[in-house]
């Protein structure tokens, strides 16, 4: 129970929202914790792929969803699907995987719960990997997507990602921000979920939360980096969002877990966004480790980010554009 | 000001906060936690009076550094405790004991009235049973199903699982005909089912919000609202300090009378680490207190 007297010398960040870990959710960051701690720090390079993509497939499936394969702006991906799309709107999730990791389709579980609960079709693009594909292949990759779901005829358009996706989702919101014109329209909304945002890993939670994280460590971290960025600047506002002018983007959501290395790139966007004068807050779960949004039904606070985002992307797709 | 040797330093959800950086007033260590003391006055500055060298005082310290051996505190924050009370006991029921008593106090709670206690097995929940019952008041709580036993060992009539769409209905039948005078509310949810248990005259102080759990206050309350009296307060400990010596003169008396029970766990002041563990991972019941 949060101290009241305390609330008034020294007032929380008003842009963020800090979400106690229940008891439940201890309990089961304990037993994955144990799990996780043998291999914390060790996937690497191409040989993480097989593993990464096993634990995305065993996300729970959503019900009610239909996915199809399909190309968007000559983008190969998934659509997450629902009975009773919302006409005009559509999601574009950015998966994960450190930019070396990840498949639209080890991710089309995850894409339909964000489909459920945010009330529209989520198309998951299988954007270029490193090291094979090293940037910007990734954000070129996901700029044509961009362009081709507004080529036919998606007028809404909603971004979300996790992680390194996370990172190129709100690269994307970015470009296609600046690009907007009446033939181009802006994204209208984003969510991420612990986004890597500085590629120069000069987060300060890499030291705070070393030990609090269960699955990276900065010299992990770096490496993965290296075989995405080879020479270019980490501080490229094309591939790190925290070093981009921030001033005129829509409204944005980041939930991020305590237990991360990565808080402080979440908090660090937040606080550069609210300062550009854009409507962003940012959600931390107390206790909770990197991609806990992605354990749907076994973190309650994967049920609750997944409402809440929902009914954040739902509430900005609902509205008309111009 | 006035040295003080701390005997006791209460373990507070704040202080996770703080060490965990999400205090902007707060943001760079080096740093001190702890936001309440018990202890002994070692030293008297000058200008104080009524205090002297050995005398046992507690101290909410808003800006942290109870976790120490000594502290230096302005002598207008000392608040004395009798010799036979417990230092880890007078720790323990500052910040939350002040603040489920002042509750009371500004919920205007007498003989006779019904009070629900949402996260009643809470620090400040568990208080706030206590007292309300001392007060005469019949109590219901909102509380997980896992937590029954406890409650009902605090004089608790019922408890329900307010995590359960539907509780309510079931209260209803326990708080006829004259429903519920008093809802203590740390959930800040302002479309919650408690609402129609309110009583003519009821009230309904929120004190807390559950990040996430925040509603706006349906339309169709109002209505019921205006026919019934209902208030709907907002409560902050900070606003009402100077109640702090009346309340804390009876939480002492009472502690050391037993009339009201806090179980403490103690850690020693080096194993700060491992008891905000137990605290975070929300394994531990009671209050966690540490001792120099």
């Amino acid at each position: 129970m949060q101290s009241n007297a305390l609330k008034n010398t020294a007032a929380k960040a008003t842009w963020s929202v800090i979400h106690p870990l229940t008891e439940e959710d201890s309990t089961a960051v304990a037993a994955l914790r144990k799990v996780a701690a043998p291999v914390k720090g060790k996937l690497k390079g191409i040989a993480g792929r097989g593993p990464f993509n096993e634990i995305m497939e065993r996300v729970a499936v959503p019900e009610d969803v239909t996915f199809e394969a399909a190309s968007v702006g000559g983008i190969c991906g998934w659509w997450a699907k629902l009975p009773k799309d919302r006409e005009g709107a559509a999601i574009i999730h950015v998966h994960g995987g450190w930019f070396n990791w990840g498949t639209a389709q080890a991710f089309r579980n995850f894409a339909g719960h964000i489909a459920l609960t945010a009330g529209a079709d989520v198309f998951i693009p299988d954007y270029r990997l490193s090291p094979e594909h090293p940037f910007p292949a990734a954000v070129r990759d996901l700029e044509a997507c961009y362009r081709g779901l507004l080529d036919q005829g998606t007028t809404r358009i909603g971004l979300t990602g996790d992680s390194a996706g996370g990172n190129l989702a709100l690269l994307l919101l970015s470009i296609a921000s600046a690009q907007a014109s009446e033939d181009a329209i802006a994204p209208a909304v984003a969510v991420v979920f612990s986004p890597v945002t500085d590629l120069a890993l000069t987060g300060e939670s890499f030291d705070t939360r070393a030990e609090a994280d269960p699955y990276f460590t900065k010299p992990q971290a770096a490496g993965l980096i290296r075989s995405y960025l080879g020479d270019t600047d980490p501080k490229n506002p094309l591939a790190s969002p925290l070093y981009g002018d921030l001033t005129g983007l829509p409204p944005i959501r980041v939930h991020v877990g305590d237990d991360e290395v990565l808080l402080d790139d979440s908090r660090r966007y937040v606080e550069r966004a609210v300062t550009a004068g854009v409507d962003a807050e940012l959600d931390v779960w107390m206790g909770l480790p990197h991609g806990f949004v992605t354990n749907v039904g076994g973190f309650n606070a994967a049920t609750q980010a997944l409402r809440a985002s929902g009914a954040f992307l739902a509430d900005r797709l609902g509205r008309t554009v111009r | 000001m006035l040295l003080i040797e701390v005997q006791a330093a209460g373990i507070n959800y704040a202080d996770v906060l703080a060490r965990s950086g999400h205090y902007p007033a707060i943001t760079k260590a080096p740093f001190a936690l702890g936001f309440e003391i018990a202890g002994v006055v070692k030293e008297v500055g000058k200008h104080v009076e009524g205090l002297t060298v050995g005398d046992s005082v507690a101290s909410l310290t808003l800006s942290g550094g109870g976790y120490a051996s000594h502290i230096l505190i302005p002598a207008a924050t000392a608040i004395p405790f009798p010799k036979q009370l417990d230092p880890a006991l007078a720790a323990a029921v500052l910040l939350q004991g002040l603040t489920a008593h002042i509750l009371l106090d500004r919920a205007q709670v007498k003989n006779g009235d019904t009070v629900l206690v949402a996260a009643a097995a809470g620090g400040v929940g568990g208080l706030a049973v206590q007292l309300a019952k001392l007060r005469g008041a019949k109590v219901i709580a909102l509380a997980s199903e896992s937590k029954l036993e406890l409650l009902k060992s605090l004089g608790v009539e019922d408890v329900f699982d307010y995590g359960k769409p539907g509780w309510a209905a079931q209260a209803l039948e326990v708080t006829r005909p004259h429903g519920v005078q008093v809802f203590l509310d740390s959930t800040g949810d302002l479309a919650t089912e408690a609402f129609s248990l309110l009583g003519q005259f009821g009230r309904w102080i929120v004190y807390g919000a559950r990040s996430g759990k925040q509603n706006a206050l349906p339309p169709d309350a109002l209505w019921p609202m205006i026919e019934k009296n209902i208030s709907l307060i907002g409560f902050n400990l900070g606003g009402n300090l100077d109640r702090v010596p009346g309340a804390l003169k009876e939480l002492f008396k009472f502690a050391i009378d037993g009339s009201v029970k806090v179980e403490i766990t103690k850690y020693p002041l080096a194993e700060a680490s491992i008891a905000h563990a137990v605290f975070e991972g929300r394994k531990s019941t009671g209050k966690l207190v540490l001792v120099p």
